[in-house]
């Protein structure tokens, strides 16, 4: 069944949704059992997980492929999570994780050379998996051109901080929660990497410049 | 208070103040509220961040495919503590064939089976104790022994050594009956 707006859901605010008590009874009467539940649920976390998987693998159909697998893990293992507050830092963990294992079996055969994560990632987006081509203006593939080659300078852990902080909008402990460390560690990640992008002039400049959609 | 007699606050510090303003030194949390220019250059950075993430979901391509979930309802899905219902009849049928076999095993292990040996060499001992018992002679001597002792002549019997020898109490006996046939005499 696709997941879509039903009738009575139509009359739902999900800007109310918002509201962690709300998504905390969401969570409940998901765990409960509630199907429609869960439905509001993806509805209203679809286009960040789907968006989180983009920024990690530049590729639309393995993001929709990928944000797929993430909501059913996410359906099947729901009674495992005990707390249903904390169900974003929960869902995007299952959605790190899951990109994670993509990758490394993206990356599996590559291995037997002497290829770096970024050479080999290289590789990936050789083979097809980045298509700037999709895109409809010039400006996105620069942006992304930018952004990756700003992200390439970083360190895995630097990267998936700055992604998370800035582009995800996490906050400092809901990153700490899902990549199960220290607020203080998640810092001084952020922090370096603010301070090599302040250094990226030009990425920038291209940033001040804005992007001109079509 | 002076702020503009303060120091302006570090590359670093504009950064570390990006990331938490809290972590900052009170002196300095306190001179970035009032100073511009510290204010300025903290937040042109933040907006330079907050804007690579309004533009990077911008242009993130819209998901065609809706996400689905199995057909089958979750609350009625048959589960017993997170197992499907074959690996429950698994788990039952194993459960059920330890227990046969702990019952199957119960007589048997009432039975001392580790002291068996210990006690069939009792029961021997028993046997031919009673045994030796059965067949014990009044002279138990070996024959070279009874040769020895004179015992193994036939012809020295217990009534020829009652001859020879007549015991203590016959002697009296005899003697109390002479005396008898003397008074009555």
């Amino acid at each position: 069944m696709a997941v879509g707006v039903s009738q009575d859901r139509q009359h739902w605010e999900f800007d109310t949704a918002r509201s962690e008590s709300h998504e905390t009874i969401l969570v409940r009467m998901a765990k409960a059992g509630d199907r429609e539940a869960f439905c509001r649920l993806v509805e209203f976390y679809e286009k960040s997980i789907f968006r989180l998987v983009y920024y990690r693998t530049y590729s639309q159909m393995d993001s929709e492929d990928l944000s797929q697998e993430i909501f059913l893990k996410a359906f099947e293992k729901l009674s495992n999570l005990r707390e249903p507050r904390h169900f974003r830092q929960w869902l995007f963990k299952i959605a790190l994780n899951r990109v994670r294992d993509f990758k490394r079996k993206m990356k599996m055969p590559l291995f037997s050379g002497s290829d770096t994560g970024n050479e080999a990632e290289e590789k990936i987006h050789e083979k097809g998996y980045y298509n700037p081509e999709a895109h409809a203006s010039m400006n996105r593939v620069e942006f992304w051109a930018q952004l990756r080659t700003f992200l390439k300078k970083l360190s895995h852990r630097e990267r998936e901080v700055f992604l998370l902080r800035f582009v995800d909008e996490l906050h400092i402990s809901e990153i700490a929660e899902v990549l199960k460390k220290s607020e203080s560690t998640v810092k001084t990640h952020l922090y370096r990497a603010i301070h090599k992008f302040k250094n990226e002039q030009d990425f920038v400049a291209f940033l001040q410049g804005g992007i001109h959609e079509v | 208070m002076r702020y503009d007699k303060e120091p302006h606050l570090s590359e670093e510090e504009i950064i570390q103040a990006v990331v938490d303003e809290t972590d900052l030194p009170s002196p300095m949390r306190r001179h970035l509220s009032v100073c511009p220019v510290c204010g300025r250059n903290k937040e042109r950075l933040a907006n330079r961040l907050a804007q690579l993430g309004d533009i990077a979901r911008a242009v993130t391509p819209v998901s065609l495919k809706g996400v689905t979930l199995p057909e089958k309802e979750r609350g009625k899905r048959f589960s017993f503590w997170g197992m499907s219902r074959s690996r429950l009849l698994f788990a039952g049928l194993s459960v059920a064939m330890i227990i046969a076999v702990f019952l199957w095993t119960v007589p048997l292990r009432t039975v001392p089976q580790g002291d068996s040996s210990v006690w069939s060499d009792d029961m021997w001992e028993d046997y031919t104790f009673m045994k030796e018992i059965i067949e014990l002679k009044d002279v138990a001597l070996p024959q070279i022994y009874l040769d020895i002792s004179g015992e193994s002549f036939p012809t020295i019997t217990e009534e020829f050594m009652d001859f020879l020898v007549p015991p203590a109490e016959t002697k009296d006996f005899e003697q109390y009956e002479s005396k008898e046939v003397q008074y009555a005499v």
